[in-house]
């Protein structure tokens, strides 16, 4: 490759300390890094001992029993794959309508949804009894079982994910490609690879264009298929309290909310380390904040439709399930899903534009209320699948006989930290291996007069300095 | 993008659409592939002619669990599973509570055999669900799937006599029991194809349960006491549990004969 | 045992009622072994109603290691008998009582053993033989359409003059064991009666026509098979509950997923063509 050609996606550079900064994480590893990667391994490695632990004395290690037969894994299952929306929001939402703030932080969306899809999908060949026989789903699947459905959605599901990570990647692989001469020869190796030769050509951006455009499209109906037929694995049952035709919206409303509040801890987080407040400004932070609220108070007004509706006819084979939600020993879970879980956040997310005392904390607000949001989408879940399966339709006479108990146990426990570790981890290094914001796209944005949508940083002239 | 090009570009992207299509049907034509290749469950003989059906008189039950023993005993069902299972039923607070035995429903709408993912849960021509444990990933939606909650899984290895061990798998027996994987009633297959009433019916001290064959339009219990179907079910105000759920039983109830306390007088 | 013993007894005696005359016992010898019932053909035994009945078990697993106790249960008519065990340390053991119709008896064992499955069968209790001029029954089996199949019946005395207004009853053996009454209709004048079965599944079936005796004439039973058709039904399992999913499964499927696919497809195009154009470049 002749280096000494000129490179139409530098020629109008007229900032190097964008593409410097936005690399460093990249291209400067220091040993304070070890931190993270150890602590979270270690999360890991005792995740993967519990398994094996699983995998030798069998599944009569987890809290599971013949009542309760699905427990933490499906609801990790569920959570992970709920989470994994948001890079269909931002990069394809956004995208097709025009938001043009959306650039610094796409790529963290996508990375995101990849790495927990990974997750989410492993989540059920955790939970099998027989792992071993888990390829009887292709030789003898049967596609009329909503697991299949799932299968198939979610590997359509990633394939695209990785196909529009990748995409938008490849401009800054071939940066990276030039850049990256003090990194080792393997790493130097992967960019070159990743790059296929990008040299910024007009007509290679075109075709850029022209397939992110394709996969903007197509990205979002995958989207909501995927979790609708999460959501199906059980709608498609009679069980009261899964026996609801609204778990498609619902669950896909609750995986936008959840996506979206994730995205926003990252944004804040990944602002702090790599010292990113030139790109991620709190004018992002606001215009996250009010999709955050809009999603919030969307899957409030679902999970309203489901309780107030069952509530208020208190049919008799969902009436123990709903009392021992409202009342019983799960109601402080429940009422902290709806009251601090929804119903706080958005108030946190609402009160800043009119309160000038929090208008100030408008970035911490945003992130409370996110962190809140994600931890309610796991404790939601866990509410969607366990009680359900705690109260089984059987009319006796004595119905606490027949109330199962589900406790996990340490083994459980552990797999979620480590999964949750394990997606945190993969994260991390993605965002150690190539840059976290898209440094071509933010740079086409600093150029551009009339970009496509508001470029919400200032901007800089040529000499580095901030304009007003 | 000059005249050279467009015909490769063309040609080209019908090569990559119909490799698509071929990768987007493997999906689905790997279960329909798989028939071709589809032979019988380990120890399935193949369904007989008849097409079974149980009725359990609800007036004659008295809770003795002798049903859930011989059942027990019959399939050396692990413990903890109750593979027919005597509940105390009732109406309302009003209603005396009566006995209610309830084996597999091995229903005509099967929303076991509709979830299960591998087939491993399916359902045979002379009307009873049965589970190939070879093939079961252990995935329990059928678990979840059943409303009658009749279907138990092996969350450790059971425990195994010698004797056991020594048999042939079938999917008429679930003998040998094996970890991590789903098992329940099966209407005895192995004492129906000989002629002979299931383990349960059998053991009834009060001949509660009748089994027959519908085509045959009878059934007998312990005693022999033989009905036909139609006439008992009828005369008798049969019902099926939670008939609203569309599963569609071939397990029938005959009602409890009195379910009022009388007030003691004075 | 002893208290076993005294309970048999006790039972016995209260069983016992006054016999007539011709009364007499009515005694079996039962061996009971993982095999089965043994000296009982096609596992049964044919008892007479009305006379007291002997049964007595050995124990016949002796050439097992291990000890394999029987409890074998004798149920039926509401008679509350005892159980009665045999073992190596036990190993014979009796049962009187006297059955009070004609019909079925079962005797199983309810003890979990090798061979639990080949201990269970049938005592059938019939009409006792009685005195009286002869009479002949002729069964004739007749096949309809649909399945359905005409047992028709014949009564007439020795002489072949027809018995009309007396009762006989058809009945039918069933798969399980039991038998299954078609009907007990009275002979009209020409000594006819019939009753109507269907047979749905190809096979054989046994109908039993049998006349109670009584007014001078004594009891007559005769058998007769016939090999039904049977309608040809279709059981296998169809749409969600197949094998197979049904085509518009299939279609849908590769229709959405092979679409998305092909766009796919197209976007990694892309992405090639991206790299060839920039090979192209680099060689001028």
């Amino acid at each position: 490759m002749n280096r000494s050609d000129p490179r139409p996606h530098l020629a109008s550079h007229t900032d190097s300390t964008a593409e410097t900064q936005l690399l460093r994480p990249v291209l400067h590893w220091n040993p304070g890094m070890l931190v993270p990667i150890l602590i979270l391994g270690s999360i890991v490695l005792v995740g993967a001992y519990a398994y094996f632990l699983q995998l030798r004395d069998g599944l009569s290690v987890t809290g599971m029993r013949d009542t309760v037969s699905w427990g933490l894994y499906i609801t990790n299952f569920v959570f992970f794959i709920g989470i994994s929306h948001v890079g269909a929001l931002l990069s394809s939402i956004l995208r097709l309508t025009g938001a043009g703030w959306r650039h610094p932080i796409t790529r963290m969306a996508e990375a995101i949804t990849f790495s927990a899809l990974l997750f989410g999908a492993l989540m059920p060949l955790v939970d099998l009894g027989r792992p071993e026989r888990a390829l009887n789903l292709l030789l003898h699947g049967r596609i009329q079982s909503p697991i299949l459905w799932d299968i198939v959605s979610i590997t359509t599901y990633l394939a695209g994910s990785t196909l529009f990570l990748y995409l938008p990647l490849i401009p800054d692989l071939a940066l990276l490609r030039d850049r990256s001469q003090q990194l080792p020869g393997w790493r130097r190796w992967i960019y070159r690879v990743l790059s296929i030769g990008w040299s910024g050509s007009a007509s290679q951006h075109a075709r850029l264009e022209r397939a992110m455009g394709v996969m903007a499209v197509l990205i979002l109906p995958i989207a909501i298929m995927v979790h609708t037929v999460v959501s199906w694995i059980f709608a498609m049952t009679l069980r009261p309290g899964w026996n609801s035709t609204i778990f498609g919206p619902y669950f896909v409303a609750g995986a936008l909310a959840s996506g979206a509040a994730a995205v926003v801890i990252a944004m804040a987080v990944f602002r702090r380390i790599y010292h990113l407040e030139r790109w991620i400004t709190v004018e992002h932070f606001r215009k996250m904040a009010a999709l955050v609220l809009v999603l919030d108070l969307v899957y409030l007004y679902f999970n309203l439709s489901e309780y107030a509706t069952t509530a208020y006819k208190m049919e008799l084979s969902e009436k123990a399930l709903l009392l021992e939600l409202f009342r019983g020993p799960l109601a402080p879970l429940f009422w902290f899903t709806q009251v601090f879980g929804l119903i706080v956040p958005a108030l946190l997310l609402v009160l800043p534009p009119l309160l000038p005392a929090l208008r100030r904390r408008w970035i911490l607000c945003s992130v409370m209320a996110s962190a809140l949001i994600v931890i309610q989408a796991w404790l939601k879940r866990f509410i969607i699948v366990v009680p359900v399966l705690e109260h089984p339709n059987l009319p006796v006479h004595d119905p606490a006989s027949v109330v199962g108990i589900y406790q996990p146990t340490w083994v459980e426990w552990s797999i979620t930290a480590g999964a949750i570790a394990g997606f945190v981890l993969v994260y991390y290094l993605f965002s150690r291996f190539f840059p976290i914001v898209s440094v071509w796209e933010t740079e086409k944005a600093e150029r551009a007069e009339v970009p496509e949508g508001q470029a919400l940083r200032p901007r800089l002239s040529p000499a580095g300095e901030v304009a007003s | 993008m000059g005249n050279a090009e467009r015909p490769l570009s063309r040609r080209g992207f019908l090569l990559t659409a119909g490799a698509g299509a071929g990768a987007g049907a493997a999906a689905s034509g790997a279960s329909l592939r798989k028939l071709a290749m589809e032979g019988p469950h380990p120890g399935d003989p193949g369904a007989g002619p008849q097409r079974w059906v149980m009725v359990i008189d609800l007036a004659r039950c008295d809770g003795c669990g002798e049903c859930t023993r011989a059942c027990s005993a019959m399939h050396l069902v692990p413990t903890g599973q109750e593979w027919i299972k005597v509940y105390s039923m009732a109406h309302d607070p009003l209603t005396r509570p009566y006995f209610f035995p309830r084996p597999c429903m091995q229903c005509d709408n099967p929303p076991c055999v509709h979830v299960c993912p591998v087939g491993a849960s399916y359902k045979r021509e002379d009307g009873v669900v049965l589970i190939d444990q070879d093939r079961c990933i252990g995935c329990r939606f059928c678990l979840a799937a059943c409303p009658y909650s009749a279907r138990y899984f092996n969350w450790s290895e059971p425990a195994h006599s010698d004797w056991e061990l020594g048999q042939a798998y079938s999917v008429e027996t679930n003998i040998p029991h094996r970890r991590g994987v789903a098992e329940k009633c099966v209407f005895c297959p192995a004492l129906t194809s000989q002629g002979q009433l299931p383990a349960c019916a059998s053991a009834c001290p009060q001949g509660a349960i009748f089994f027959g064959d519908e085509h045959e339009d009878a059934v007998t219990n312990a005693f022999g006491e033989t009905f036909r179907l139609g006439e008992l079910l009828t005369a008798g105000a049969a019902h099926r549990h939670l008939e609203e759920l569309g599963t569609e039983p071939r397990v029938w109830y005959l009602p409890p004969r009195t379910l009022s306390v009388r007030p003691e007088e004075g | 045992m002893a208290a076993c013993f005294r309970v048999i007894l006790v039972l016995g005696l209260a069983l016992a009622r006054p016999v007539p005359a011709h009364a007499h016992a009515q005694g079996f010898r039962v061996a009971v072994s993982r095999h089965g019932f043994e000296s009982m053909v096609n596992y049964e035994l044919k008892v007479e109603a009305g006379h007291q009945v002997t049964l007595d078990f050995s124990y016949a697993d002796d050439d097992l290691e291990d000890d394999n106790p029987h409890e074998i249960r004798v149920q039926g008519f509401g008679l509350s008998l005892p159980s009665i065990v045999v073992s190596r340390s036990q190993p014979t053991a009796s049962l009187t009582f006297t059955p009070p119709a004609t019909g079925t008896l079962r005797i199983l064992c309810v003890v979990p053993c090798l061979g639990m499955e080949n201990l269970s069968g049938a005592l059938r209790v019939i009409r006792p033989r009685s005195t009286g001029r002869a009479a002949q029954l002729n069964l004739e089996l007749i096949s309809k359409e649909g399945g359905a199949v005409l047992a028709q019946v014949q009564l007439t005395d020795e002489a072949g003059r027809p018995l009309a207004d007396e009762p006989v009853m058809l009945m039918r053996r069933t798969v399980l064991g039991g038998d299954l009454v078609l009907g007990s209709p009275l002979t009209v004048a020409d000594g006819t009666a019939a009753a109507k079965f269907y047979a749905l599944e190809p096979g054989t079936v046994e109908v039993v026509a049998y006349y109670a005796g009584g007014g001078g004439y004594a009891s007559a039973e005769v058998r007769q098979v016939i090999s039904a058709v049977g309608v040809s039904m279709d059981h296998r399992p169809s749409g969600l509950a197949a094998p197979t999913a049904p085509p518009v499964f299939a279609l849908a499927l590769i229709i959405v997923v092979g679409g998305v696919w092909i766009a796919y497809a197209f976007v990694v195009m892309q992405v090639v063509r991206i790299g060839r154009e920039s090979r192209k470049e680099s060689d001028p």
